[in-house]
């Protein structure tokens, strides 16, 4: 079978697995807690128009961070790991490798099958909490134009944290606490430092593409000395491709114990 | 004959264990049982002949072809490890439909395919139920049926039969040696004897790593000639048997088992002690109940062999 054909039979099988999985239940509900919240504020905004914030001001400062900054990351980073380890986990990468399919198939099908369920998940997210904040003025040009701005970048993202943690569960064997390590430690901190150091994470050039224009979203945005736009997306894809370059070169010629062998 | 699978010095170790170690072979067609105790290296062995895992020294090749990551091969290579291991949240029907489709055939081929393997191994009734509501053995026979759906040239099974109902067991060995007869080559390991001698008498002994013997029972059985053997008798007045046995060269040890009356002699000379014995029974007219040597089957063979 040929690359292609092998990365649909991938692809087609391992969605059908996750959306069916409970992993992706718990993080759909998770991605819905936002909602919730932005709709509690958008009924308080509604019945008292004086209060001190709006729902719209709390998707732009708090929501858009959690889903941005850390859904993003945990869900790529657990989806990406997942792509190999569950499968040594679980014992069945046995059954994968000694299929007459290319190994480059397998792992760049799952990822594709990942990346698309981790989309559909934050992008519900994102979609259910714009249409709570915007419910009032959902017809508003800007309003979709940020909304679509947003689902790309947060794609984007997707792409490039899963692609960079698919890389680290094919070379390492306790990637998730690499990933956690890389997240909550290296793009916490190096994405603040002023001057060119912050080019040196993901996260830089996720902000760079936002829609962060408005005075709402400076929050999210300090400390930031954006990219370009197209160099932002350039990059964005090209640390997707390499890092399933490699992640592709890693997993044809290593070989995985799965147990203590006899 | 023709070489099927080929390996040349391979050699496997993890860190500073030991997988296996210096082994050459040649199979061809046929049933090969892989035999030896857990530990010994069988599951090593078969996990370097089918990919999975890279020799250290040394090369295999499958049909003349080299093996890690080359999917080429694995068309003709149907492999049952030892791992209870699955999807456990699709269906039996969906799994092995998967593993068909992931040999290349269109949906409706895979699921003709898959209907046939699953019936092959009788789970016809419960493709339509999850894995995880499988018992052991229903999951052993839906590994094997995952093994065959693509009808392979080269069948690999490790530990088959382990927690399968004894009825199955008959039909499973029968499923293994109707491959046989298709001139197709089947490699199983196991470290239970009967189960392989149920299969083949051609057998490779492997233990701590190494080809220990190889080649058929009879041969192997003939290898071991100069080691003692045990036998054993159940008789009424088996203490004066012993008496007239124990002053003889050939010999070597003489136990008792009081409650079951039974001696266990153990000598070096098979042919000398059976014409003694006969000699004895019929002139001192001793009541014999059974006469056993743990030496007629492969555990003889086996235990002899690797010094136990």
């Amino acid at each position: 079978m040929g690359l292609i054909a092998s990365i649909k039979e991938i692809f087609s099988f391992f969605f059908k697995q996750g959306i069916k999985s409970k992993k992706a239940k718990v993080f759909f509900v998770l991605s819905m807690i936002p909602v919730v919240i932005l709709l509690i504020a958008k009924i308080i905004e509604l019945t008292n128009p004086d209060s001190f914030i709006s729902a719209s001001q709390i998707f732009n400062r708090v929501m858009v961070v959690i889903y941005i900054q850390l859904m993003i990351p945990i869900l790529a980073l657990f989806f990406g790991s997942m792509i190999i380890n569950e499968e040594v986990e679980n014992k069945t990468l046995i059954y994968l490798t000694t299929a007459p399919i290319p190994r480059p198939g397998i792992l760049i099908g799952k990822f594709l099958a990942y990346v698309l369920l981790s989309a559909i998940i934050i992008n519900l997210g994102l979609l259910f909490a714009f249409l709570v904040v915007n419910m009032d003025n959902l017809m508003e040009f800007a309003y979709i134009k940020s909304f679509f701005n947003f689902l790309g970048s947060g794609l984007l993202a997707l792409l490039a944290y899963s692609g960079f943690f698919a890389l680290a569960s094919a070379v390492i064997k306790r990637s998730m606490i690499f990933g956690l390590l890389f997240i909550f430690g290296w793009e916490s901190v190096v994405q603040y430092l002023p001057g060119t150091t912050q080019k040196f994470t993901i996260m830089h050039y996720v902000k760079s593409i936002l829609p962060a224009t408005s005075e709402n979203v400076k929050f999210l945005v300090f400390r930031l000395q954006p990219s370009g736009n197209v160099e932002s997306i350039v990059i964005l894809l090209l640390i997707t491709i390499v890092a399933m370059g490699v992640a592709s070169y890693a997993f044809l010629n290593k070989e995985y114990i799965l147990t203590d062998t006899d | 004959m023709k070489s099927v699978v080929k390996t040349e010095n391979l050699s496997k170790w993890y860190g500073r264990i030991l997988g296996i170690s210096d082994i050459s072979l040649d199979i061809s067609s046929g049933i090969k049982g892989l035999l030896g105790p857990n530990g010994a290296g069988k599951s090593t062995f078969l996990k370097v002949i089918s990919g999975q895992l890279k020799s250290n020294i040394g090369s295999v090749q499958i049909l003349g072809q080299k093996v890690f990551a080359n999917h080429n091969v694995y068309k003709k290579v149907g492999f049952c490890p030892e791992y209870d291991s699955f999807y456990r949240d699709n269906t039996g029907g969906e799994q092995i439909e998967f593993f068909a489709r992931l040999h290349g055939f269109s949906k409706s081929e895979a699921q003709k395919k898959a209907e046939i393997a699953i019936d092959k191994v009788g789970l016809l009734d419960a493709r339509d139920k999850l894995i995880r509501e499988y018992s052991l053995g229903m999951r052993q026979r839906l590994k094997i049926a995952g093994a065959i759906v693509h009808d392979p040239e080269v069948l690999m099974l490790d530990e088959p039969l382990r927690g399968i109902d004894p009825l199955w067991r008959v039909k499973i060995i029968q499923i293994i040696k109707d491959y046989k007869e298709l001139g197709r080559t089947v490699i199983v390991a196991s470290h239970i004897l009967p189960e392989i001698e149920a299969m083949t008498s051609d057998i490779i002994l492997i233990h701590q790593g190494k080809v220990f013997a190889q080649g058929d029972i009879h041969y192997i059985r003939d290898l071991i000639d100069s080691h003692p053997h045990m036998i054993s008798i159940t008789c009424k007045d088996y203490r004066s048997l012993a008496a007239k046995l124990i002053d003889r060269d050939f010999i070597l040890d003489v136990q008792f088992q009081k409650d079951i009356e039974r001696l266990t002699i153990k000598t070096d000379n098979r042919d000398q002690f059976f014409a003694l014995l006969n000699r004895l029974i019929v002139e001192h007219r001793f009541e014999v109940k059974e006469i056993i040597s743990p030496d007629d089957n492969l555990q003889g063979v086996f235990d002899y062999l690797i010094g136990r």
